[in-house]
């Protein structure tokens, strides 16, 4: 089914081709600290490269700064130091490429899907972008395609099951067609099927991705390698089975593996 | 509940509707100047709160229940204009999907709760702010007059309408609907109170009314022996009041018990011919120098209900006495 | 205690029953509230035209396939407001119209078609609001609304309320059974404080979530201008349904005072 075809003479500007920056990082934080508004230190003077095609496990306990980190990640939030998202710096004036360039998937799909239809929600960030009616069409069948929701393209978000909705919300934002996708807690609350769909999902998706989550064996899955961040600092960064295997380092940063889960194992399963 | 197609003629209709409208597109342009775009997504999702809110059931009585109305609510969280296009909101959707009010009479109903309802209470709970103490008791105070004034209002102002159409006849009607609401109006302003206060202990900086450089209250208050004392006594003087001022004037002019007895008797006259007291102020509960019978009577009765409720409370407190060394 | 939420609707426009729901949102829109302002204006003791009313109301629920339970139950809704209106009728006095004793209330001919008039226009208008959102579900009236020139912010706020609606009223379910379950049973007033402190700390979630949805809104480019939504234009069936309610309606208000007269 297809958004309804005609005029669409949208006030807005489009947003430039993008130009492919060959030689810059996907993401390079430099120095980059911030403090809350009540005072609390949230971030301090992290460090993070990551590459083009690289699937980064962002992993810490709770109250680590993750999710604050993440909102720097699209200039929601702006610290001290510097963000930069393929060779771009994320400033005020460019917010507008910033945002379509990386995709951020919130970690309540309810918060993501606010219009009647999961059509017009995946639709939402493309019209934002300017782009004429029947690119935005194009790009919401591809996007539901993907997430394998293409079915639902007319259903109101309450109709979903949770699994269903968090794929939908990956969709409104892929529609965009991001080249960094960042996912804060995409298997909260689902169950082994719902997750299973959810990682064939991620797994097919050809992008940078950056992973926050608790669920470790989910990051196996998904990852490569991790970053664990401790208390606003980035307190370990490397391959993700390696990190996970060292466990004075896991007690150390508050990081526990799931009972009997063996990360070398689970990598062998994975690679078979 | 909102006042069906049909209860409201069209004359009415059409004038409530244009006022509504004014009123509308000023909120928008307020509501645009103060919060940009932040305001659609909150707006929004606080009607959906209270569209909740309204279908919660409160106790009145003894299984009783009532419902919240909610627009002084949602202009002291939100201010007013805010509270204005919130209400707008609900009005809507209650019309269009659940069949709860008419579509001819979406004006008069949005006068009744958002400005009769909702902008005069919240004018009445600005100019109480100002004359309360500067404390959140101060606050919480002006919240639940202007809430209880809300309802009282919203009703008078429905009633106003109704009879305008010539639905109800507004010499009976209004007094009825206004003191009824009295009693109805005292839920709305205990649950707006308590809702406020339960907000203010969590977030204050989510009640937009809420002076920043007043210290928020660091758990929800709750009334304490006093202020329970107090508010029973306020509401039992509203209670009072209620019914002197509107019910009073259509008492049966026939004699009550005692008189018709005494004319039989005959010895009515002889208490006429010589009143024990020539100069009593209120002769024959009548206000002396009003025209109007109804209004006489009933600016009577709210002289004397304070009176009265005055010399009570004094004589209560002298009753009382020195409190013991130790209590309250 | 019962928490009623708006039903939720049919998946897609497609399982819309029958004819008119094929019909484009801004006719319905326009033939209905029209309809609907017709019949306001209908003088009281145009007892014909009542009847012609109903029966091209009845002919479009027939067409929209209206299971008559949920009609019954939207047109109970009128009934306290009939109820309050009788009440008052024994002091309505007017002049000429002559009386009537029902038991030891006398009251007068007019009184009664007070009552009638009220009566009938809140069914009829009960009726086409109903056959209206029956036929074209929330999310089409309001692109319907938004197209007829209802200020954008306003159809937003509108969709956002219906969307949000459902999930704001499962936390109050959820937190009523938390409290069930803890045997809370408030019969007085002044037992009502601890439900409004859960009201409160709804409140709270609630304006969280809005916090969260903007941040949503903004990740995915919303600067505060929205897009315009596209539509078709009105096609021919449309201003077929609409010429043809809308005419029926004025002749039966123009004709009406005068059959049976």
């Amino acid at each position: 089914m297809s958004a309804p075809r005609g005029t669409n003479p949208s006030r807005l500007p489009q947003v430039p081709p993008q130009v492919p920056d060959t030689g810059s990082p996907a993401l390079e934080i430099s120095g980059l600290s911030y403090t809350y508004p009540n005072g609390a230190k949230a971030l301090s003077d992290v460090h993070l490269r990551v590459e083009a095609g690289e699937s980064v496990a962002l992993l810490g306990p709770n109250g680590a700064g993750k999710s604050t980190l993440v909102l720097h990640l699209n200039g929601i939030l702006r610290g001290e130091g510097e963000v930069r998202v393929f060779g771009m710096a994320v400033e005020q004036a460019r917010l507008r490429e910033i945002r379509a360039r990386v995709g951020v998937v919130f970690q309540d799909p309810d918060d993501q899907l606010f219009l009647p239809t999961v059509e017009r929600d995946v639709a939402f960030g493309p019209e934002n972008l300017g782009l004429p009616a029947d690119e935005v069409a194009a790009r919401v069948g591809r996007a539901l395609a993907a997430v394998g929701l293409s079915g639902q393209a007319a259903s109101p978000a309450y109709h979903l099951s949770l699994g269903q909705k968090k794929r939908a919300a990956i969709a409104t934002v892929l529609s965009m067609q991001p080249e960094l996708l960042v996912l804060d807690e995409p298997s909260a609350n689902l169950d082994p099927k719902a997750k299973r769909m959810l990682a064939e999902v991620l797994t097919g998706i050809d992008l940078t991705a950056i992973v926050v989550t608790h669920d470790l064996p989910y990051a196996c899955e998904l990852c490569d390698r991790a970053v664990i961040l401790h208390e606003g600092t980035v307190k370990a960064d490397g391959p993700l089975h390696d990190l996970l295997s060292d466990s004075a380092l896991l007690a150390a940063l508050d990081l526990e593996l799931p009972l009997g889960f063996d990360p070398l194992r689970a990598l062998e399963c994975s690679r078979r | 509940m909102h006042i069906p197609d049909g209860f409201i003629d069209a004359p009415t209709a059409v004038a409530t509707g244009v006022a509504a409208a004014g009123v509308v597109a000023y909120s928008l342009r307020r509501t645009g100047r103060d919060m940009h775009e932040r305001s659609v997504p909150l707006l929004g999702v606080t009607a959906a709160f209270v569209f909740a809110a309204q279908m919660l059931n409160f106790p009145v009585a003894g299984g009783t229940s009532g419902h919240l109305i909610g627009a002084l609510l949602a202009m002291v969280l939100l201010g007013p204009w805010a509270g204005v296009l919130v209400m707008t909101a609900v009005l809507v959707v209650q019309a269009l999907v659940m069949a709860d009010g008419g579509i001819t009479a979406l004006g008069a109903n949005l006068l009744n709760m958002a400005v009769a309802g909702g902008l005069l209470p919240f004018a009445v709970f600005a100019l109480l702010r100002r004359i309360l103490a500067r404390n959140v008791t101060g606050f919480l105070a002006a919240v639940a007059v202007s809430s209880w004034c809300a309802v009282v209002l919203a009703s008078a102002a429905a009633a106003l309408e109704l009879a305008a159409s010539g639905t109800v006849p507004p010499s009976v009607a209004l007094p009825t609907m206004v003191a009824v609401h009295m009693i109805i109006g005292l839920g709305e302003a205990l649950i707006t109170t308590t809702v406020v206060a339960a907000v203010l202990a969590s977030r204050p900086d989510l009640v937009k009314t809420f002076p920043s450089n007043l210290k928020p209250p660091a758990t929800a208050p709750a009334l304490g022996r006093r202020g329970r004392a107090l508010t029973f006594t306020g509401a039992a003087l509203i209670l009072a009041l209620a019914l002197a001022v509107f019910v009073s004037p259509f008492a049966s002019s026939s004699p009550d018990g005692l008189e018709r007895v005494a004319e039989e008797k005959g010895f009515a006259e002889a208490a006429l011919e010589e009143p024990v007291w020539a100069g009593s102020p209120l002769p024959e509960y009548v206000f002396p120098g009003i025209a109007n019978d109804r209004v006489a009577t009933a600016l009577a009765g709210l002289v004397g209900t304070l009176v009265l409720f005055a010399l009570v409370f004094l004589l209560g407190r002298a009753v009382r006495g020195r409190p013991a060394p130790g209590s309250q | 205690m019962h928490l009623h939420g708006p039903h939720p609707e049919p998946v897609s426009p497609a399982e819309y029953p029958g004819v008119l729901g094929r019909l484009d949102a801004r006719a319905k829109i326009v033939a209905l509230v029209g309809f609907v302002v017709v019949v306001v204006t209908t003088p009281a003791d145009a007892f014909a035209a009542f009847a012609l009313y109903g029966l091209v109301l009845s002919f479009l629920v027939g067409l929209a396939h209206m299971p008559l339970r949920l009609l019954g139950r939207r047109l109970l809704l009128i009934m306290p407001f009939v109820v309050v209106v009788a009440v008052f009728l024994p002091f309505f006095h007017r002049h000429g119209a002559g009386s009537l004793s029902v038991g030891p209330v006398t009251m007068d001919v007019g009184g009664l078609l007070i009552l009638f008039n009220v009566t009938v226009k809140a069914l009829l208008a009960v009726t086409a609001t109903s056959v209206l959102l029956h036929t074209t579900g929330i999310s089409s009236l309001l692109a319907g609304l938004e197209r007829l020139r209802v200020p954008r912010v306003f159809v937003l706020m509108v969709s956002f309320l219906h969307r949000y609606s459902f999930v704001v009223g499962e936390e109050f379910r959820r937190m009523r059974t938390a409290m069930d379950s803890r045997n809370y049973r408030a019969r007085w007033l002044w037992q009502g404080g601890v439900l409004g402190r859960m009201v409160g700390a709804l409140f709270v979630r609630s304006y969280e979530r809005a916090e969260r949805v903007h941040l949503a809104m903004v990740s995915r480019g919303y600067c505060g201008a929205a897009p315009p939504t596209a539509g078709l234009p009105l096609s021919l069936w449309d201003g077929a349904f609409m010429a043809a309610v809308l005419l029926l309606a004025v002749s039966i208000r123009v004709a009406g005072p005068y059959v049976g007269a």
